[in-house]
């Protein structure tokens, strides 16, 4: 089992502006993870850190007790797999041909054949099967966002980190990615990471909430009823908010319960510095 | 509380979606008729691409044939490959010793150089336009053909290039490596950024290009006019010739090679640095080493051949217009039809005419206004 570790980790651009201060976060349980705050507070910045993409001005990161600072890219991507916020590439190549770049670490491993199959399961996972042969720039903004989730999916990883998977996406989708994000962690025993903006959404399927706040740091970390509270994102977001808890209970377990906040946002705070 | 497998006790997950990961987890039947199609059609694309690879390479053989057989002495098509292949073979008939003259020293470097330094400057315009994530990247926006210009134009005005060829090569060759030095400095002290190392190149390019200016400007009229023409680029320069063929052949060959082992990786970096870096790739050592291979790969052949524009730029948009961006078959295809277009348009320019127009010129003419027209009809997104 997988496990991710920042200890005391700072982080900026240059040594004078920091964005992350002092972060310490330990996931050692697969799950559905989602990171939420407010504009600017470094979520992207976080994630970045797990690939040697931000690489931390002091503290250390560790992947199962190793030091990543000591592994190189290609070390790092065969446990982390990263899915940045879409980009247009500059050439475009088809749907099947841009998922399959997900499966570059194991085109030596597997057949042309099976690296296919896999392509072609992520798409009807994402129920893009009909998109194959389409240029990826000739997509809407959604479809990109489709496409790239499921070259997140096909690259196999034990973590896995998608930046906003559900932007763009219509209300049904963000509701489905989300939905379906959790039970591909159930069932393939994943740490799935992800950013989100949706308070609600983010409620209800994450099984764990890491809330960051200004000036870069773990606010808050455990569940979505322990996170995500009146308190809590008052003071982080600086809006006034009612919450209204909801337990659902499996019909196949009744000892099985999650309960999950429904936030009603009120009004923003605008005369609050931030 | 477990995460792990406790989907069908989940009350935050809907039947039909459990379904679908099940479905997803299981993988895909035999029987699917959809992925078979789906598998039917992506063979049939791969396919596709080669059919296009082969047209290339026949075109070159029936033009490089033809090519040879054109001139004021007269040798037939079967006739010009029988000798090629006798002459490699060591077998030159007394009586033949003026025809293996004519194709062996005079008509085949034009056609062995003319098709591997379209394909080395095509390979070079694919990689470049690839790794700095920009359609107009080629040997020109980065420099290189600038400080080749330079080189070649202090050759010919200090009068190093009298006598021999080797004068403008060898400077031509060591100052069109300036400008890819440059930009990886400057890409090694500020970030390797695409956008950083294109501006670089273009930066470095207007100081070439000022001082080669500069050069001419002091320049006597006869070393002007060598200049000029070595400008142009033509395959009928002092570089072109029988001795010189083997060192292009196997510049070109050795950097193609190599850059068609990482074809993959180039595909991973085009997607971007951070995806690059997640899949595993030190985006800016990659970068920066395939920076090196294709400027030097550019580098030679236009020490050689003068500055040929077009092919470089243009033959990686057509090739991509017919087989797609994948850089495993765009940078074979794109050296086929490199080669091609670069004999092509050498022999247009022979024929057409009664005086020869250089290469690069022709290139132009007929290749700009065909590229114009292959944009319009196929704008759909390749870019």
């Amino acid at each position: 089992m997988t496990k991710i570790e920042f200890q005391n980790v700072d982080f900026g651009y240059d040594a004078d502006s920091l964005v992350l201060h002092d972060i310490n976060l330990t996931i050692d349980k697969p799950g559905f993870y989602c990171i939420i705050g407010p504009n600017g507070v470094g979520k992207s910045t976080i994630v970045k850190c797990l690939n040697k993409i931000n690489i931390p001005l002091k503290g250390k990161i560790l992947i199962d007790d190793v030091d990543i600072s000591t592994l190189k890219y290609h070390d790092i991507s065969k446990t982390v797999g990263f899915v940045p916020v879409f980009s247009q590439d500059a050439f475009s190549m088809n749907v099947i041909d841009t998922i399959m770049v997900g499966r570059f670490n194991h085109t030596k491993t597997c057949t042309k054949e099976e690296n296919l199959r896999k392509v072609y399961e992520a798409m009807r996972l994402m129920r893009i099967e009909d998109l194959g042969y389409k240029k990826f720039n000739a997509l809407s903004a959604g479809q990109h966002q489709k496409v790239a989730i499921a070259r997140g999916i096909v690259q196999e990883t034990p973590v896995l980190i998608l930046d906003e998977p559900t932007a763009n996406l219509d209300v049904k989708y963000q509701v489905y990615v989300m939905e379906m994000l959790r039970a591909v962690c159930e069932k393939r025993n994943l740490i799935v990471l992800t950013i989100s903006h949706d308070l609600n959404i983010t409620a209800k399927y994450a099984h764990k909430v890491i809330m960051l706040a200004r000036p870069g740091k773990v606010y808050a970390f455990g569940s979505p009823s322990e996170v995500l509270t009146q308190e809590n994102i008052t003071e982080v977001y600086g809006v006034n908010c009612r919450i209204i808890e909801d337990v659902h209970v499996s019909e196949e377990d009744p000892d099985f319960k999650v309960v999950i906040p429904h936030i009603i946002l009120d009004e923003a705070l605008m005369d609050r510095a931030d | 509380m477990t995460f792990y497998n406790e989907l069908e006790k989940d009350p935050m997950l809907s039947k039909a979606v459990v379904d679908t990961i099940d479905e997803w987890d299981t993988g895909i039947q035999s029987d699917d008729m959809s992925f078979t199609e789906t598998v039917k059609e992506y063979k049939r694309l791969q396919r596709m691409k080669y059919v296009f690879i082969a047209v290339c390479a026949a075109v070159i053989g029936i033009v490089a044939g033809y090519s040879i057989t054109i001139g004021s002495y007269d040798i037939g098509f079967v006739q010009a490959y029988e000798i090629i292949w006798d002459h490699i073979r060591g077998i030159i008939p007394e009586d033949m010793t003026t025809e293996h003259y004519v194709v062996w020293n005079l008509r085949l470097p034009r056609v062995i150089i003319g098709v591997f330094g379209g394909a080395g400057l095509a390979v070079a315009g694919v990689v470049m336009q690839s790794i700095l994530k920009n359609p107009l990247a080629d040997s020109y926006t980065t420099g290189v053909s600038s400080g080749a210009g330079f080189g070649a134009t202090l050759a010919m005005t200090t009068g190093l290039a009298v006598g021999s060829s080797y004068g403008v090569i060898t400077l031509a060759f060591l100052f069109s490596l300036i400008p890819t030095g440059i930009i990886i400095a400057i890409s090694k002290m500020s970030n390797a950024s695409p956008t950083t190392m294109i501006m670089a190149g273009i930066g470095t390019m207007y100081i070439f290009n000022a001082m080669t200016t500069v050069m001419m400007l002091w320049a006597d009229p006869q070393a002007l006019a060598q200049i000029y023409a070595w400008q142009v680029g033509s395959l009928g320069n002092g570089g072109v010739s029988i001795e010189n063929a083997p060192i292009v052949i196997v510049a070109v060959l050795a950097c193609v090679i190599v850059i068609q082992l990482m074809a993959g990786k180039i595909n991973v970096l085009a997607t971007g640095d951070e995806s690059a870096k997640a899949l595993g790739i030190d985006a800016d050592k990659m970068r920066i080493l395939l920076l090196l291979i294709t400027g030097m790969l550019a580098a030679a052949v236009v020490s050689f051949v003068g500055l040929v524009g077009f092919v470089g730029l243009v033959t990686p948009h057509i090739c991509r217009m017919f087989i797609g961006a994948d850089n495993r078959y765009l940078i074979p295809a794109s050296a086929l039809f490199g080669g091609m277009l670069m004999i092509v348009a050498d022999q247009i320019g022979r024929v057409a005419l009664s005086t020869p127009l250089p290469v690069g010129v022709v290139m132009s003419f007929i290749g700009g206004p065909v590229f114009i027209w292959l944009i319009l009809r196929k704008s759909k997104n390749v870019w």
